[in-house]
């Protein structure tokens, strides 16, 4: 096992890295319009220039690279050029904004999916069916527009939840717990159904598997079948699945947070690509690839527990 | 087991529906406290580095300006500075400062601060340091008098000192790094850190040195930034805040809102920057009648109704009624006539049109095959070109394209002209010497100090530049501020977001 963590470990260095290079070689390549927007519209060339030599945007793309390379392995991701707030703290300020909306969607989506795959695959015939419509209609639905609807629902006509703004745990739970409903459930709907339906289809094929059968033939209860043996079996599909669907949340996130303004990584990602304030947007790009790798790795080894071949096979 | 687990999920949602009765209320409005969204978060707090427009109200907060605008006349009065007064040459400015204000941390702010801050925001490399450019030195000759000597007459700097270039950082930070992060001015209030969350949050404390409390009236005050318009509306009408800029795509959704107020005003003007006049690039726009054929083909009038719903007024100039510069017959100078267009090309060779390769704007973008579309039915051949559209500005400015679409904003009709017609004007991308243009500037500039003599002089430069068609200029646009919650305030001229100092609790009005 150590030896398969060390390489997953190994790998996502490796990515990181090639993510970070990918990432800096394709913004940093228009430095020079960049000091013009830092100076502003009525600034003039003089300005600019100097403005560029300050951020070091004068220098090679390799020099460049390297300064940022040998700050950031430092944990030095720089300062953001327009608000000259450090990169990093607010890096983890605003991942922990979005990671609060998408770790609660994660945990409504695996017991909602899970449960809904289970039932579908256990029960089929009616049920199946529709539960099977329900989750083509949820995936049809952008979350963009379920959260419109449920802004203007559940925020302006009942007042129920706040329209926008997020609040901290630590500040209120009570209040995060009303901050964090409406995006939740506007990012859950598609990865609902998307993992339910997967669910499905795993459980169906271990339910058909003989060994299935010859334990039941043994007089296992149909829940100790399902419980001990079935949903063990099924999971790693469901389990990959699962991790897909938070990468998907986290990018999902973006539209959302917009929505709800709420001021997450998503939000932070847009508005420093937007103003190209590029120490940021490579922040995002690194910190944004750590998340993915470290999911990555987790639902690896997580697979690797539950079954063996899975870790000895990579 | 599923009946179970509905009750549970609606019990989950009743409990939270209860928690969240504070976050979403709509019920009575703390009138201590002034909530106001910002279509766009704070950049720096430092005071060489401060920008306009949406941003104004982050740092007017926290710094008060040397002088104020008279709203009436559009001319400055006296608020940090009790008098200002130009010697006869008008390059040499002396401020008399108040002898009561103090910054922040209590210390005082005398003639010495303005003087460096003046200094300062001249020898920095910030987006207003085109306000101090003309400025020789600054000095202060004693504890309450600074005097401001300049290079040239320039009609726009007083006004200038009524916004950004006015704030007055205390001199002890001027060089600190956390200044962009950490305010340190003398204004009605102070940044609270502790409840201060940037880019979500900004929370102001009343500043308990501030010389000028009545003109503030709330305790607090809280600016977010939202800037998602649905969001920003959303806001509104939920009563998340009191007040905030809408744009005219949802300026309907806002007039059928029950409780939400909306004032209007003039501020940008939209239309095409025709650059490049000395034909580097596109050598038919080297003619003037080309470039008056473009004002002809295109039907501004129709642009406005059908993209801004008609929330604005169609114009032929660059300057705002009432502003010096401003001529009410030049906004007729160029009716939609696409014949007159043709025949024009036509004298000037380019019967058979010619391509015109554009920018593609992401903004209104709606608008794009209409006006290409319009242009083809003279003859020019618009090509539409991708750019990035935050770097828009920079790439236009960097005479990539000899024509472009641009929406700036009116403001002062001086700062209007300088940022155009000068061979490095920051907008004359191709560099072009006009002699004329710069010969009426002139008669401008020297006519500055007599109203009268400056507003004529103002209206024949603009006049030059319509007649020369610099621009093809298509509207004005009204920008909209929205208020709910017995919150009132007064449009400050040409702002696109009213100063702070004119919220008052209660209801709007004129809206």
């Amino acid at each position: 096992m150590l030896t398969f963590v060390l390489k997953r470990v190994g790998a996502g260095i490796l990515l990181l890295f090639g993510v970070s290079t990918v990432t800096f070689a394709l913004i940093y390549a228009g430095g020079a319009d960049i000091a013009a927007q830092l100076v502003g519209d009525d600034g003039d060339r003089a300005a600019v220039a100097a403005k560029a030599a300050e951020l070091g945007l004068d220098q090679p793309l390799v020099v460049q690279y390297w300064r940022w390379l040998t700050h950031a392995v430092t944990g030095d991701l720089g300062e953001s050029w327009y608000t000259s707030q450090p990169v990093l703290p607010t890096l983890f300020d605003r991942l922990a904004v979005t990671l609060s909306i998408v770790v609660v969607a994660l945990v409504v989506v695996t017991l909602a999916s899970v449960t809904i795959g289970i039932v579908a695959a256990v029960r089929r015939g009616w049920v199946d069916r529709m539960l099977q419509t329900t989750s083509v209609i949820g995936l049809a639905i952008p979350n963009f527009w379920a959260a419109l609807i449920l802004v203007m629902t559940f925020a302006i006509a009942l007042g129920w939840f706040p329209a926008t703004g997020y609040v901290p745990f630590g500040e209120s739970p009570n209040l995060w717990a009303a901050s964090v409903v409406l995006p939740v459930v506007a990012l859950c709907l598609a990865p609902i159904s998307a993992t339910a339906q997967q669910v499905r289809s795993a459980v169906m094929g271990v339910l058909e598997q003989d060994y299935v059968r010859t334990l039941r033939a043994r007089g296992l209860s149909r829940r100790r079948v399902l419980w001990g043996h079935v949903l063990r079996n099924a999971a790693p599909p469901g389990l990959t699945v699962l991790s897909l669907q938070f990468i998907g949340m986290v990018g999902g996130a973006v539209i959302i947070e917009r929505i709800f303004a709420i001021n997450g990584m998503g939000s932070l990602a847009v508005d420093a690509t937007l103003k190209s304030d590029i120490p940021v947007v490579v922040g995002v790009m690194v910190l944004m690839t750590v998340v993915v790798v470290l999911v990555n790795l987790v639902i690896d080894i997580v697979n690797g527990l539950i079954n063996p071949k899975a870790a000895v096979s990579a | 087991m599923p009946k179970r687990v509905l009750l549970l999920l609606g019990a989950v949602v009743m409990l939270l529906a209860g928690c969240a009765g504070g976050g979403a209320s709509t019920g009575p409005v703390d009138e201590s406290v002034l909530r106001i969204a910002a279509g766009i978060d704070n950049d720096s707090f430092d005071p060489a580095q401060l920008s306009g427009g949406q941003k104004d109200n982050y740092w007017q907060a926290v710094y008060d300006t040397v002088l104020k605008l008279d709203y009436a006349t559009q001319e400055p009065k006296p608020n940090l500075a009790t008098s200002f007064e130009y010697d006869t040459t008008k390059t040499r400015l002396t401020l008399t400062i108040r002898d009561d204000v103090k910054f922040s941390d209590g210390s005082a702010l005398d003639a010495d601060a303005v003087a460096k801050n003046i200094l300062r925001l001249r020898d920095g490399k910030g987006p207003n340091g085109y306000m101090a450019a003309n400025v020789a030195d600054a000095v202060a000759t004693d504890a309450t008098t600074a005097v401001i000597s300049f290079k040239q007459v320039d009609p726009a700097f007083l006004g200038y000192l009524t916004t950004t270039a006015g704030a007055i950082g205390n001199p002890k930070f001027l060089g600190d790094a956390s200044l962009g992060t950490t305010p340190q001015g003398s204004g009605p209030y102070v940044l609270d850190k502790a409840a201060t969350t940037p880019g979500d949050t900004y929370v102001f404390t009343r500043n308990p040195y501030y010389w000028n409390k009545a003109d503030f009236p709330f305790d607090s005050v809280v600016i977010k930034p939202i800037v998602e318009m649905s969001a920003r509306l959303n806001a509104l009408k939920s009563g998340q805040v009191q007040g905030a800029i809408i744009e005219t795509s949802a300026i309907e959704a806002a007039r059928a809102t029950d409780g939400l107020a909306i004032k209007a005003q003039a501020t940008d003007w939209r239309g095409l920057m025709l650059a490049d006049r000395n034909g580097t690039k596109t050598p038919a726009l080297a003619d003037v009648r080309v470039r008056q054929a473009i004002n002809y083909a295109l039907d501004g009038s129709a642009y406005l109704d059908a993209l801004e719903q008609g929330n604005g007024s169609p114009s032929g100039q660059i300057f705002l009624p009432d502003a010096p510069g401003y001529v009410e017959a030049l906004d007729k100078r160029y009716p939609y006539d696409p014949a007159k267009a043709r025949e024009l090309l036509a004298e000037a060779g380019y019967a058979d049109g010619f391509d015109l390769v554009l920018p593609a704007f992401d903004y209104r973008s709606t608008v794009q095959p209409v006006m290409v579309q319009q242009l083809a039915d003279v003859g020019i051949r618009a090509i539409m070109e991708p750019v990035v559209p935050d770097l828009y500005n920079t790439t236009v400015r960097s005479g990539k394209f000899s024509a472009w679409w641009i929406q700036l904003t009116s403001g002062d009709a001086w700062r209007n002209v300088e940022k155009n017609v000068p061979k490095k004007a920051s907008w004359n991308a191709f560099r072009v010497e006009d002699p004329k243009a710069l010969q009426l500037m002139e008669t401008a500039r020297a006519a500055y100090g007599d109203d009268a003599a400056y507003r004529k002089a103002m209206g024949d430069v603009s006049a030059y530049l319509v007649e020369q068609a610099y621009y093809a200029p298509w509207y004005r646009i009204d920008s909209f501020y929205v208020t709910s919650g017995g919150l009132d305030f007064t449009f400050s001229p040409w702002a696109t977001a009213p100063e702070l100092r004119t919220f008052r609790p209660g209801t709007p009005s004129g809206s």
